[in-house]
């Protein structure tokens, strides 16, 4: 029913017709210069990822660093996997169109890795194996754990994509005027030919060079904005001289109180349930080098959503014609960073710029495609269906159909969701992992009484929760389906459905619970605290 | 892995995780762990609060045109990490030695 309704505005979208004729006027780009910078520097990154992948071509080398890298440059590489694109121009996009209430955005995406530090780093360091579901289901029925945890982590995997894919999708349309839901095709084809062919793409160095061009892009822009306007309060005056003192003090968000805390929420707990970055935390050598890396990592991202809001500000004052300016291009704002590289650096910033943010999105897409086909054909079809036991290629073989299923249903999502700010839908993202995945991941480690029954309604509760009061929300109900009114009055339903997983994971393993799971309990706290044991108890 | 084997590896992690030392460990790292979870919860959910409910208090000066709102936001990313470096200067410290004393109890 729901992908009926979805489908008519799908379809509408494809067909180019007036649409496109009509918005070809605000783009401002379409430059030499600018577009032969610009896919310069994405075959210079694909090129990086092609020879690196070529190099570590087995499926240990994958992810794990290897004792030969220090915890810097594993630091780095975290960062890389956690810094998107669809951050940077979304946070700068919000910041330039509504001033202060982006900032909650730089400031939330950072105050997770504390967090995860303090609860998961070494835990997930002890017990992970390949999947999130590993952990999870350390000591429960494996079968159920699996199928729920692989439901879980698609539809975090699948938004999270979106977002960076609604972000691939503006640029190119910026950069080369191809219409918006063709580039969303050609993205969503790149993505799928590099994942399929690519192979190794979270290599460490692949991520290492998008976290190193990502900083270096960004570092770039900040300074350019401090350049022009001097001592760098001075750009907070010229801010408030134009926008007024609102832009630098809480708007929108501070209207819905509820909202921004529920949004506060998803951003601060996000990541504890994103599996994509979690993953990393399995190949550290030792917690040692766990911790150290994160520590690295919370450091340069931290430097990273430090300068973003300046860059967004810098957009609002610098790009001729302001805020209009900017949301005419994209109403979600999402084009403000290159449009102020353009002002700033001509052609050749912007093609830079665009380069930079492409070639970090097509990284990032491709790792979250690989993360959800490995969820299905190692959690559902090896370790469900076939039971542990089936040929490499079989297994290979599912993992290929499920990247394409997965990379042609982000591609009809992100093509729906067009004109939306995407660090907002990253932190819809967010606020599915947070419920989703994290509750029953931290229950799964501290509490003995924890039971496969709690597992399964965790996930199931928080997934579903997430999931229908965003489709019942502003983002999917009003803005893509075209109603008056949402049906869910929160645009972020963190605030509800994390504490709902919770109360479902503690109730349901209450009433129903799993004895066996109870006793292995010990097994599961020597490996948590001290990395022994556990592997050696003939449990796997 | 036979039987009798692991049923003695079942017993023996038993008795170590009852152990007086390992319960001092766990205990000692949640202190720690949840101690400094309270101290970023009141730094950033203090501020997703003030956001909430008291915009006309960030929206004060505080230097200039910068308002109290931006300063806090960049504090609590200060705090974050600073958070951050003290739990890793004391877990690679005095926390991995217990951590290791344990373990080699374990190998025997």
């Amino acid at each position: 029913m729901l992908a009926g309704t979805l489908a008519l505005p799908l379809l509408s979208a494809l067909v180019p017709a007036a649409a496109s004729a009509a918005e070809g006027a605000a783009v401002p780009a379409r430059d030499g210069v600018a577009l032969s910078v610009f896919f310069g520097v994405i075959a210079l990154a694909l090129g990086v990822t092609w020879w690196t992948g070529k190099k570590a071509s087995t499926t240990l080398a994958f992810y794990t660093p290897g004792r030969s890298v220090g915890p810097g440059r594993v630091g780095l590489a975290l960062a890389g996997d956690y810094m998107s694109a669809a951050s940077f121009l979304g946070i700068a996009g919000l910041v330039a169109s509504e001033g202060y209430d982006g900032i909650l955005y730089a400031t939330g995406f950072l105050a997770g890795w504390p967090a995860l530090m303090l609860l998961l780093a070494e835990p997930l360091r002890n017990l992970g194996k390949f999947t999130v579901a590993d952990v999870v289901a350390y000591r429960l029925r494996r079968a159920p754990v699996r199928i729920a945890s692989a439901v879980g982590g698609v539809a975090t995997l699948l938004f999270y994509a979106v977002g960076q894919l609604v972000a691939a999708g503006d640029l190119v349309h910026l950069m080369t005027g191809t219409p918006y839901a063709w580039a969303e095709l050609l993205v969503g084809g790149a993505m799928l030919l590099y994942v399929l062919v690519g192979g190794a793409l979270a290599t460490t160095w692949v991520q290492i060079t998008k976290a190193v061009l990502l900083l270096a892009g960004v570092a770039l822009l900040g300074l350019l904005v401090l350049l022009q306007v001097g001592p760098p309060l001075e750009l907070y005056t010229r801010v408030a001289a134009r926008y007024g003192t609102a832009a630098l003090a809480p708007g929108a968000l501070a209207r819905n109180p509820l909202d921004a805390i529920s949004l506060g929420l998803a951003l601060g707990m996000g990541l504890l349930g994103l599996p994509h970055i979690l993953l990393r935390f399995y190949t550290l050598t030792d917690a040692k080098a766990a911790r150290t890396s994160a520590l690295w990592a919370t450091g340069l991202i931290g430097s990273f959503y430090l300068v973003i809001p300046a860059v967004g500000f810098g957009a609002a004052v610098f790009v001729p014609g302001g805020r209009a300016a900017i949301l005419a291009v994209d109403p979600g704002g999402n084009m403000a960073a290159p449009l102020l590289a353009l002002h700033l650096g001509g052609a050749p910033l912007l093609g830079f710029i665009a380069a930079v943010a492409f070639a970090t999105i097509l990284a990032v897409v491709a790792g979250l495609t690989q993360a959800a086909a490995s969820a299905v054909s190692h959690d559902v079809y090896l370790g469900v269906l076939r039971a542990g036991r089936a040929p490499q290629e079989s297994q290979q073989r599912v993992g290929q159909l499920a990247a394409t299923a997965f990379s042609a249903l982000a591609v009809g999502l992100s093509v729906l969701f067009r004109g939306q700010n995407v660090a907002f839908l990253v932190g819809l993202a967010f606020a599915i992992a947070a419920s989703a995945n994290f509750p029953a991941l931290l229950l799964s480690i501290v509490w003995r009484r924890f039971s496969t029954a709690g597992a399964v309604a965790s996930i199931a509760t928080g997934t579903a929760l997430s999931v229908g009061m965003i489709v019942g929300g502003e983002a999917v109900w009003v803005r893509i389906l075209g109603h008056a009114q949402p049906l869910v009055g929160l645009a972020n339903p963190c605030i509800v459905s994390m504490p709902a997983a919770f109360a479902a994971a503690i109730l349901v393993s209450l009433a129903a619970p799993d004895p066996e799971a109870q006793e292995r309990f010990d097994a599961e706290q020597l490996r948590t605290y001290l990395g022994v044991g556990g592997d050696e108890a003939g449990r796997r | 892995m036979d039987e009798p084997r692991a049923s003695r590896t079942a017993a023996r992690s038993h008795e170590l995780v009852r152990s007086p030392e390992f319960r001092r460990l766990v205990a000692r790292r949640w202190t720690v762990a949840l101690g400094l979870l309270a101290l970023l919860s009141v730094a950033y959910f203090g501020f997703v609060l003030l956001v909430a409910f008291a915009p006309v208090l960030l929206a004060r000066p505080f230097a200039g045109a910068l308002t109290l709102g931006v300063a806090l936001s960049i504090a609590v990313i200060g705090a974050a990490y600073l958070l951050t470096a003290g739990y890793v200067s004391w877990a690679n410290g005095a926390h991995d030695r217990e951590v290791s004393a344990l373990r080699s109890r374990w190998r025997g």
